[in-house]
């Protein structure tokens, strides 16, 4: 996996770096795991309007749900996102670089 | 320059990622419809929704705190969702006559505690509070949402085995229903203090007809003329749909509602079949919707606006999916046979409904008791209402 995307997030080149897109990837996957251990989970029946708990008041329960709903999307819509993301720019870079090579030999493109 | 540039392609990139996954999301939370539906037997979702509500009937505690979080919402909720276990429970053994002991059992204990409750709290303890805020019309004040609801209880019961005990109340509750809709005018009985309901009604009517079915009564002249004051007075004129709510005098007082369309339609299967698939139809026309692979519904059709309520559950903006309608479409696509509506509603429900398991036992998060009850239901029902169009022997 190192080997084949950049370690470095920030790019100097053309193109972003696929690093960038990978790391807010593993950001928002580690967020989707802290939630369900803190038991964020079980909020979401504010969706129904049930309280998720009866020893918090609404508002916090509302929160909390709220909180949830918006780490799961972010989980289930965008890491996939990003990581298609940074499978196209990984892709993008390739094509440059040869385009590059071909069309000035023994230019040195830059990578990261 | 350079950085303008990079954030540009990355959002050109993000885009075109986002148009090849969004397609495919679906695909993740897609499942064989057998997962949650089989024509014979329990499915594995069935199984496993049932098995949490079984516990929530032997474990005292964990049933207190989930009423407890229900009741601080909508106390009808907490009736209800005691309503749709028994029902489904009565398919299940119908489907599964080794655990019919245990159904039994439960269905029993359910029945009698809310039979407990209804006579020791009286029947606002499972209404909601505007209840006492206005006075019934008819003398003595009852609802039908109880009646209606408590007499397919008993009659779901004994469809599943005879109890003599429950004949005498099911027999007890049909006269008093029977009686009350002599005395009306317009052949619409109170839920709430002049407020009459579509979905009370159909229920009502179904437990007439399984009482019939039970203990050879007729009541088809009853159930006869109600359908045809509904389709004459209670059916909204743009749409073809029926109206979910009315007052003692016909008035509409909501246009058609999700909510209460899907189980009409299920309801009016066993009292008029061709009615209940044209209503079916036309909710699955103007109601459910299927985006992205994903299925939902809608609490109005396009013709009506009407604003969020406790039955439409909160609204969500955009596509307009409601959370009550799109549950109890559960129930509208499983009593019909619509397969696909069903497999797109049971990727919704694994994709948008968080599901819990534990130890075999599922939940869903973001429904409740009640709404976990309707799902179990839907991917239960069937047996019951063949049993009665069979014409069987009890």
């Amino acid at each position: 996996m190192s080997k084949f995307f950049s370690r470095r997030s920030k790019s100097k080149g053309p193109l972003p770096s696929p690093g960038y897109f990978l790391e807010w990837a593993a950001f928002l996957t580690v967020l989707f795991i802290l939630a369900n251990l803190a038991g964020l989970r079980e909020f979401t029946s504010v969706l129904n309007g049930t309280i998720g708990s009866t020893s918090l008041d609404w508002q916090t329960a509302a929160f909390l749900g709220a909180v949830y709903v918006l780490i799961y999307l972010a989980f289930v819509i965008f890491v996939p996102v990003l990581i298609f993301g940074a499978l196209i720019l990984k892709i993008g870079r390739r094509v440059a670089a040869k385009k590059g090579v071909m069309d000035e030999p023994g230019a040195k493109i830059a990578m990261d | 320059m350079n950085r303008l540039k990079r954030i540009l392609i990355s959002l050109l990139v993000l885009i075109v990622a986002g148009a090849i996954w969004l397609p495919c999301l679906h695909l993740v939370f897609a499942r064989p419809i057998a997962e949650f539906r089989k024509t014979e037997g329990l499915s594995p979702k069935a199984r496993q929704l049932a098995a949490r509500h079984l516990q929530l009937w032997t474990d005292p505690d964990s049933r207190q705190k989930e009423l407890d979080r229900m009741r601080a919402s909508n106390a009808e909720w907490d009736f209800m969702g005691r309503s749709f276990l028994v029902w489904s429970l009565a398919n299940m053994g119908l489907r599964q006559p080794e655990s019919k002991a245990l159904y039994l059992q439960t269905m029993d204990n359910i029945i009698d505690e809310t039979l407990r409750l209804e006579k020791e709290k009286g029947m606002y303890h499972f209404l909601m509070p505007y209840a006492t805020a206005g006075k019934y019309l008819m003398k003595p004040e009852r609802s039908l949402f109880l009646d209606g609801e408590i007499a397919m209880m008993l009659a779901s019961r004994r469809m599943l085995e005879g109890k003599a005990e429950y004949k005498t109340l099911l027999t007890e509750r049909i006269d008093i229903m029977t009686e009350e809709f002599n005395r009306s005018p317009h052949l619409l009985l109170e839920s709430y203090p002049d407020e009459c309901w579509m979905f009370d009604h159909c229920v009502a009517l179904d437990a007439f007809r399984m009482a019939d079915y039970l203990d050879g009564t007729d009541h088809s002249k009853l159930i006869h003329d109600w359908i045809a004051m509904a389709k004459q007075k209670l059916v909204d004129s743009q749409s073809g749909l029926l109206l979910a709510s009315f007052t003692t005098d016909d008035v509409p007082l909501g246009g058609p509602q999700g909510s209460t369309l899907w189980m009409a339609a299920h309801c009016l299967q066993i009292l008029d079949p061709e009615f209940a698939r044209d209503q079916y139809q036309r909710a699955r026309r103007q109601l459910g919707e299927i985006t992205l692979g994903f299925g939902y519904a809608h609490e109005w059709p396009a013709t009506w606006t009407g604003p969020a309520n406790i039955d439409s559950g909160p609204i969500f903006p955009v596509f307009n999916i409601s959370a009550g309608s799109s549950g109890m479409a559960f129930i509208g696509a499983s009593a019909f046979g619509d397969q696909t509506f069903l497999e797109s509603l049971t990727a919704t429900l694994d994709f948008a409904a968080f599901p819990s398991k534990k130890s075999g036992r599922l939940k869903y998060c973001a429904s409740n008791q009640v709404g976990d009850a309707a799902f179990l239901y839907a991917a239960t029902l069937g047996p019951l209402w063949q049993k009665i169009e069979a014409g069987t022997e009890p």
